[in-house]
């Protein structure tokens, strides 16, 4: 096979410029909130999952989503700058038919630690998470001002103070070069 | 075998058959982890979970009924007029969710009836006895790829068949009962419990027998073995047990000894469900005991052919 950059076809030049533009694509971009997963109990019959797919389907701000059947959970991609309605979620889960469980989040985003939390924040300066100061978070070197990919679970406010504003994230993992699931 | 196997179990041997049928259903369910997903919804058997194609799926099967062995307090005898009965019923049933937890729908069927007497036939067909439902879910315990609902059901049913025809389409009376239906799916597998009262009334001088019913389903899903994302054909096993017990008529205030009694049938069915819209599904009941009350055709076998379709 000759090599790419030896051949005599003609477009075949283009081929290293695409898979430039198709890394360059598939960096996660700065301050959004990737993927959302809730775990769902009760989903054990395949046949009636068609209704959780459609009230899931129905959320605004979520793009694609997968359920997976064999985890119990399902996983939606939000839209850009999406924000996550965890009650909305949740309530579309009960809504179909299903208990909700725990919601866990990867997200990208700027980490401000200038007032009384540490925030992840978006590139727009809107907050996405308070980040909770769990154990993964405090034994993890984290500098102000530096882009993280962080995953974690949604945790209710611990008390009236705390209720309102961006939900609360029990941080499971933190690295500046992003998360896996 | 001799009227099939109708004779294989006594009276008190069709209750310990049920019984068995749910023991080795939770001793199964033990054995096997619950790693993969459950099956799809029984054939015969009622269902609790009232979700997608249980929820907003329209069903309609093809029932062929062969009644042809004549029983006189239970031993077969010759009948004189040599009388077979074919029935083909085609119910369309519709649901409608008015929340995840209450539903209500209808059964409308489409009956043909032919009665064979030697070599002269009779035959009927038009709409048959409608029924109107409500389902309400009273128990949920969900658990991590399991699930264990109870509902209840009221049931009337309607006088819309034709009960003067050569070969009677409905009964003529106003009907109307309740069952409550528990189903526990786990793994691969699922259990459901049925058991249904209904009371019949009169028509004309004729007042019909109460009829007590119970039905019992283990469903397997046989492909895939793990279910990962959804949706995904898959085939599911089920192996039922369905039972009735119908009280004696009274005409003009006399019982009529030829009427009512009791059947327990075994319905082994084949499942495929075809991803998230459709399933089609087989199963042929047969007798392991029928006592028809005096001298009556017995039931020799069903067959039952259906699709459901989600509608919404």
């Amino acid at each position: 096979m000759p090599s790419l950059y030896t051949s005599t076809r003609p477009l075949e030049f283009l081929v290293p410029i695409l898979v430039a533009l198709v890394l360059a694509a598939s960096v996660p971009t700065v301050a959004q909130v990737e993927a959302v997963t809730v775990r769902i109990d009760g989903m054990a019959c395949v046949f009636c999952a068609n209704t959780l797919e459609k009230n899931l389907a129905g959320l605004k701000g979520f793009g694609d989503l997968s359920i997976d059947i064999n985890k119990g959970s399902a996983t939606l991609v939000p839209g850009r700058g999406g924000a996550v309605d965890v009650d909305g979620l949740r309530s579309a889960v009960r809504k179909a038919g299903f208990t909700p469980r725990e919601v866990t989040v990867r997200a990208t985003g700027r980490i401000d630690g200038s007032g009384a939390h540490t925030l992840l924040v978006s590139g727009d300066g809107a907050t996405l998470f308070r980040l909770m100061q769990g154990e993964t978070l405090s034994a993890a070197v984290v500098e102000p001002g530096g882009i993280y990919g962080v995953r974690g679970v949604i945790v209710p406010p611990q008390n009236e103070d705390a209720a309102g504003g961006p939900p609360w994230l029990e941080v499971t993992g933190i690295a500046p070069s992003g998360v896996e699931d | 075998m001799p009227n099939h196997a109708r004779y294989l179990l006594t009276a008190p041997a069709h209750v310990r058959a049920v019984l068995a049928t749910v023991m080795s259903a939770i001793a199964l369910a033990c054995v096997f982890p619950a790693a993969v997903l459950a099956q799809g919804p029984p054939i015969q058997t009622d269902t609790p979970i009232m979700l997608g194609l249980s929820g907003r799926g329209a069903r309609t099967f093809l029932k062929v009924i062969r009644k042809g062995t004549m029983l006189r307090d239970g031993n077969e005898v010759a009948d004189p007029l040599d009388r077979s009965m074919t029935a083909y019923v085609t119910p369309l049933a519709a649901p409608y969710n008015i929340t995840t937890t209450f539903q209500v729908g209808a059964v409308v069927p489409f009956v043909v009836k032919t009665m064979d007497m030697g070599t002269t036939s009779v035959t009927s067909s038009g709409l048959g006895d409608a029924a109107l439902f409500a389902k309400k879910l009273l128990v949920q315990v969900d658990g991590k790829a399991r699930t264990f609902r109870v509902a209840a059901k009221a049931t009337a049913k309607l006088p819309t068949g034709d009960h003067g025809a050569a070969i009677p389409l409905g009964t003529g009376s106003f009907d109307y009962g309740g069952s409550i239906v528990a189903g526990w799916l786990s793994g691969r597998w699922g259990v459901y419990l049925e058991t249904l009262y209904l009371h019949r009334t009169t028509s004309g001088a004729v007042d019909y027998g109460d009829r007590y019913g119970y039905n019992a389903a283990i469903g397997f899903r046989l492909l895939p073995s793990v279910y990962e994302f959804y949706p995904s054909p898959q085939l599911n096993l089920f192996f039922e047990l369905n039972g009735s017990a119908v009280g004696r008529a009274m005409v003009a205030g006399v019982e009529n000894p030829d009427t009512g009694g009791s059947a327990l049938f075994i319905a082994p069915g084949l499942q495929y469900v075809g991803g998230r819209r459709w399933l089609v599904e087989v199963s042929v009941q047969l007798p392991v005991r029928d006592d028809p009350n005096g001298t009556q055709l017995a039931t020799d076998w069903t067959a039952s052919l259906g699709a459901r379709i989600l509608l919404n």
